[in-house]
């Protein structure tokens, strides 16, 4: 090849073209001046599992000004295939960045990428730790070993099995190959028969690659999100605690807030000649400040429109004659305005007007004075239902807007503040911490699938509350403790007083400067629904109750679950027995088991079906039928703190929450009683009884059933699928080389022939 | 190492039959002749059907034939058969997502959640779809354009006769076809198939010379046509390439986006309402209520649209034309006073 090669370029000697760009691309010459190839600079790379990131940034920029130079026609078939892959990630990227925006909420915004980058990374990792790595620790053979050829480009060393590049391993390699598939080491051309086993072994491992990741790369992705969930929510609960509360703290109502609020006189100077109507006025509520109340947004729109219906507009001819054509004779009409100019009429009062049209009716004294009033009276009106445009508001609207910008950012902020721990959305503190109490509890309790199954179509409770009686001593401890722990987090991390101390300071000073700047604009009706003057139906009081419901709802929530936890464990063992049988008797009543039984099961069924708080609604009804001396039983028996005293351990913390519980009840009993109020029917305030009574526990357990069932289902499905994909993967992995029966063959002639 | 020179002059005679082949002389060209064969005739008279069939075909044998030639570790295995087999986990990928987001909706026995998980469900599901019909149908808004401004298929098939060796448990059956494209490499375009193709004219270079008339390069020089309209193709189908790929992956993400708005929570499958429910979403899309989904769908569908105009730009027009393209070196170093074969 090279006498060809030689004897070719020789030729074309005279051509200095030609020669010295073949010379330069692809030949040189040897010690006697012949030509020969250039010497072959490919080499193998380092074989590792996982990438440099500095080499993975070092290509990505090479790929990066690929694309440029391949937009402008200039590329190779390498740069191509790489060019794809950099497209495919900038391209989901940017799916990633639009699914980003779109998410309302921010632990689905953040998975978008989260999902994106673990797609991505099961795509890579499958091949290498259920195909690549099991492969490479059984034979040897690193089926995706990487080299870089002459051209400083770097390719899979068996990506086409018909373009061999075994020669490429070195000595070491292959007989460190050799001796892991067990070569026998007198085999004739042993490199090759090494070296063909390598090529098989690749060719079959890529088969299995291409076969298995569609099937597992999707559920690897899913399940790893699954996983990172948690980390994720916990930072995202984190940074939402932190956050809120150093905008709280940074929160200045003196600051200068905007003296032209742009979007109000843009949209006037934009609208000016616009009518005010219904579809103009929403607009216009648009553009004010939003103060993200629907109660004060409906003040605003009540003030536009009255102050819409007391502008008069300008007297005109039109005006006059339609207000009074009805009453007097289009000749005396014209009498009258004929001789004034537009410019005398605007100058002229209402008043004078009527006057004159009444001199000029010729009517008598008494019945013309009766008329000049009727006149008046009709000429303002239809001024006044002449329509008003939004340019003739526009001062007032821009002044009105101007005054709400702090109040709306500061108003902002306290809300902010109040949803990232005790709003009901998905991802708010309290949200998270009472999903980390389900969990804990219902993983302690071993439920089956046919248990939860039952358990979410309501009923059954029984299932539970056995679970819950029967656990051992110790597993209840350990339950508790970790309840306790949970609520105790509650308290300290939304730190309830602290919180509410915070909001209502904050919403005093915000709210007290927005009323004051609505005064000094003339805007006292609207500075009256602010200001905490008069208390009900006020923004800080609106504000005040969100955070003190949102309080209350979840300490209902969490002392309930432990005061019911902890009845049914007093029953099992007999506490709650002794407990009630005394106090039937100090009450005279019936003591048998069987009313101690029956009693027992009013108290369950108050906590269970109803909520502590609103218990005293509970057992008014008529399922109940409770006299004065049970009511005062049960009441007892649920609010009397029966810890015994102690300093330290669990019991103390228990019997610091119980008397936490009764010190809630006790305060929360007034709102509550003015929620339900005796005459009116409960449904009628769900949603604040519901805000300051919490969850019902069977309403929970309802839920959380569901919820733990489905997910449950969901992983038995995919982990159980990814489980087998990752089975028969590395089970085939295990088969993959085997020797063909020629090889074998080969082997054993040659140990035959010693 | 002969294959890679490319180019040899004609007048190096002693080393003719060891280097040419596609010459005039028939019985030289016998030497050289392949059984690989160009399907524009196919193409042009049943567009559809014959790639249908190819792709049916490669898809077949992506899930049977291919897969078992791995498995067993082939000496033919080849690297074609490696990437028709990267249809496999495409297709099976696709299904584990939409099972992923929707194998639990039965378990669901909240009626609220359920519908929920349905809303998902099906978007996700859509979204898959609509990510690979919008890679796919965009990148013809490149390579059509091209196809007739400049005459160039990116995708004209030919088919490809494999002797393969014999195997321990096949020594009869030797004989295999592959599918491929005229210009899947750009490093080795498969110049050998355009010559001498009576489907594009009686002369050898017939092809070269259309396409050289389409790209307006043709100086009546026929016998020279191909190697001056080579560098030019080359240069194109780069272009083509590059900017197919970039814009694929743009319109599939814009077509994710549109499966993620709110008409597609409720599935049907009426044609009518799926076209009414197709408009609306993407509607939505660029007008979304969300103003910061609405600036983010529109930056989405721009970068989508822009990058398709920019690369109808740079391949429809010719920007290197009186500078002399890069790829054009390489033809430049050919002396136009002598004859030459193509190897």
């Amino acid at each position: 090849m090279s006498n060809l090669l030689n004897s070719i370029l020789t030729n074309n000697s005279t051509d200095n073209k030609h020669n010295s760009y073949v010379y330069k691309h692809t030949f040189t010459f040897d010690s006697e001046g012949r030509v020969k190839p250039k010497e072959d600079k490919a080499k193998l790379l380092p074989s590792r599992i996982f990438g440099s990131p500095v080499e993975y940034a070092k290509d990505l920029k090479k790929d990066v000004v690929n694309i440029g130079r391949a937009m402008k026609g200039q590329a190779n078939d390498h740069e191509l295939g790489r060019i794809n892959d950099v497209a495919m990630k900038l391209g989901s990227f940017a799916l990633a960045c639009y699914l980003f925006v779109k998410n309302p909420l921010k632990l689905n915004k953040t998975m978008e990428f989260v999902g994106l980058g673990t797609f991505f990374t099961s795509m890579a990792l499958w091949p290498k730790l259920a195909i690549q790595a099991p492969i490479k620790a059984r034979t040897g053979v690193d089926i995706h070993q990487k080299y870089i050829d002459s051209q400083g480009r770097k390719k899979m060393m068996f990506q086409d099995p018909q373009y061999d590049l075994t020669d490429l391993y070195s000595r070491e390699d292959l007989d460190r190959i050799g001796k892991k598939l067990k070569v026998s080491e007198n085999l004739p051309d042993r490199d090759r028969f090494i070296k063909q086993r390598a090529k098989k072994l690749a060719t079959q491992g890529n088969t299995l690659w291409m076969m298995s990741a569609g099937l597992s790369a999707p559920i690897m992705s899913a399940l790893t999100c699954n996983v990172l969930e948690k980390p994720i929510t916990n930072l995202l609960e984190k940074h939402a605690l932190n956050s809120t509360k150093k905008a709280m703290e940074a929160l200045n109502t003196n600051a200068a807030g905007k003296e032209v609020w742009e979007a109000v006189q843009k949209f006037v100077s934009e609208n000016g000649q616009t009518v005010l109507d219904d579809a103009s006025l929403q607009e216009l509520m648009k553009k004010l400040p939003n103060v993200n109340s629907s109660n004060f947004n409906n003040s605003i729109r009540q003030y536009i429109q009255t102050l819409a219906g007391n502008i008069r507009n300008t007297l005109d001819k039109n005006i006059v004659e339609q207000a009074v054509s009805g009453k007097l004779d289009k000749s005396v009409i014209e009498q009258v305005l004929g001789d004034m100019s537009d410019d005398l009429l605007k100058q002229t009062s209402v008043e004078d007007i009527a006057r004159k049209l009444a001199n000029a009716s010729g009517l008598s004294h008494g019945k013309k004075n009766k008329l000049i009033g009727e006149l008046t009276k009709l000429i303002k009106e239809t001024q006044s239902k002449q329509p008003v445009t939004i340019g003739q508001i526009g001062e007032q609207i821009q002044k009105l807007g101007n005054s709400l910008v702090n109040f709306s950012s500061g108003k902002n902020v306290i809300e902010k503040f109040i949803h990232a721990r005790v709003g009901e959305e998905s991802g708010t503190y309290i949200a998270n911490q009472w999903g980390r109490v389900t969990k804990s509890l219902f993983k302690s309790l071993h439920l089956k699938d046919s248990e939860l199954k039952a358990l979410q179509n309501g009923g059954n409770y029984e299932i539970i509350t056995k679970k819950i009686a029967e656990l051992p001593a110790e597993q209840y401890e350990k339950l508790m403790s970790k309840l306790l722990k949970l609520i105790e987090e509650y308290e300290t991390k939304t730190g309830a007083d602290e919180m509410m101390n915070a909001v209502s300071s904050k919403a005093k000073e915000v709210c007290g400067a927005a009323g004051k700047t609505l005064t000094e604009n003339g805007f006292d009706d609207l500075a009256r629904r602010v200001t905490a003057d008069v208390k009900a139906g006020t923004i800080e009081n609106e504000i005040n109750q969100r955070a003190k419901n949102g309080i209350s709802g979840a300490k209902s929530s969490f002392y309930r679950l432990i005061q019911w936890i902890d009845l049914l464990k007093k029953e099992q063992s007999g506490d709650l027995t002794n407990q009630v049988k005394e106090a039937l008797k100090l009450a005279g009543k019936d003591s048998s088991d069987d009313a101690v039984k029956a009693m027992i099961e009013k108290c369950k069924s108050v906590l269970l079906g109803a909520t502590p708080s609103d218990y005293a609604e509970k057992l008014k009804s008529a399922n109940f039928r409770l006299d004065n001396d049970e009511y005062k039983i049960i009441t007892d028996i649920l609010f009397k703190n029966g810890e015994k005293e102690a300093t330290s351990g669990l019991a103390a913390y228990k019997k610091e929450i119980m008397d936490k519980l009764i010190n809630w009840k006790n305060d929360i009993t007034p709102d509550l009683s003015r929620a339900i109020s005796e005459n009116s029917s409960v449904a009628s305030n769900a949603t604040e009884r519901s805000a300051l009574s919490g969850k019902p526990i069977t309403d929970w357990i309802k839920e959380s059933a569901k919820d733990l069932y489905t997910s449950r289902k969901w992983l038995k499905i995919f982990g159980g699928a990814m489980i087998a994909i990752t089975v028969i993967t590395l089970t085939v992995g295990l088969i993959l080389g085997r020797k063909s029966k020629i090889e074998k063959q080969v082997e054993a002639e040659s140990k035959a022939n010693g | 190492m002969v294959d890679k020179i490319g180019v040899q002059n004609y007048n190096n005679s002693q080393h003719l039959s060891a280097l040419t082949f596609g010459n005039k002389d028939a019985d030289k060209r016998s030497k050289c002749e392949n059984h690989d064969r160009l399907m524009a005739e196919d193409i042009k008279k049943h567009p559809i059907s014959t790639r249908l069939k190819i792709q049916s075909d490669k898809l077949t044998k992506a899930f049977t034939k291919y897969p078992v030639k791995g498995f067993k570790g082939s000496k033919n295995a080849n690297f074609y058969e490696f990437l028709t087999m990267g249809t496999v986990p495409y297709l099976t990928g696709s299904a584990m997502l939409i099972a992923v987001f929707n194998g639990a909706r039965a378990f669901i026995s909240d009626e609220a959640k359920k519908q929920a998980a349905a809303k998902l469900g099906n978007k996700m599901g859509l979204g898959v779809l609509f990510y690979g019909i919008a890679k796919v149908l965009s990148k013809k808004l490149i390579e059509l354009p091209v196809k007739w401004k400049h005459g160039i298929d990116v995708n004209l098939p030919y088919i490809k006769k494999i002797d393969e060796l014999p195997e321990e448990d096949n020594t009869n059956n030797l004989v295999s076809y592959e599918y491929h494209k005229a210009y899947e490499s750009v490093d080795f375009p498969r110049w050998d198939l355009f010559y001498n193709n009576k489907f594009y004219g009686d002369e050898r270079n017939s092809y070269f010379s259309k396409i050289a008339n389409k790209m307006n390069i043709n100086d009546g020089d026929l016998e020279h046509a191909d190697q001056k309209v080579k560098p030019k193709i080359k240069e194109k189908v780069i272009q083509t390439k590059v900017f197919s790929t970039l814009i694929s992956y743009l319109w599939a993400a814009v077509g994710v986006g549109i499966a993620m708005q709110k008409p597609w929570e409720k599935l049907s499958l009426h044609p009518k309402e799926i076209i009414n429910k197709f408009i609306q979403s993407c509607k939505e899309f660029v007008n979304n209520s969300n103003p910061a989904a609405k600036i983010a769908g529109r930056v989405l569908l721009g970068a989508a649209i822009g990058m398709t105009l920019l690369g109808n730009f740079k391949t429809l027009f010719d920007f290197n034309k009186d500078k002399g393209s890069k790829t054009h070196a390489a033809s430049s170093l050919i002396d136009e006073s002598k004859e030459k074969v193509v190897c």
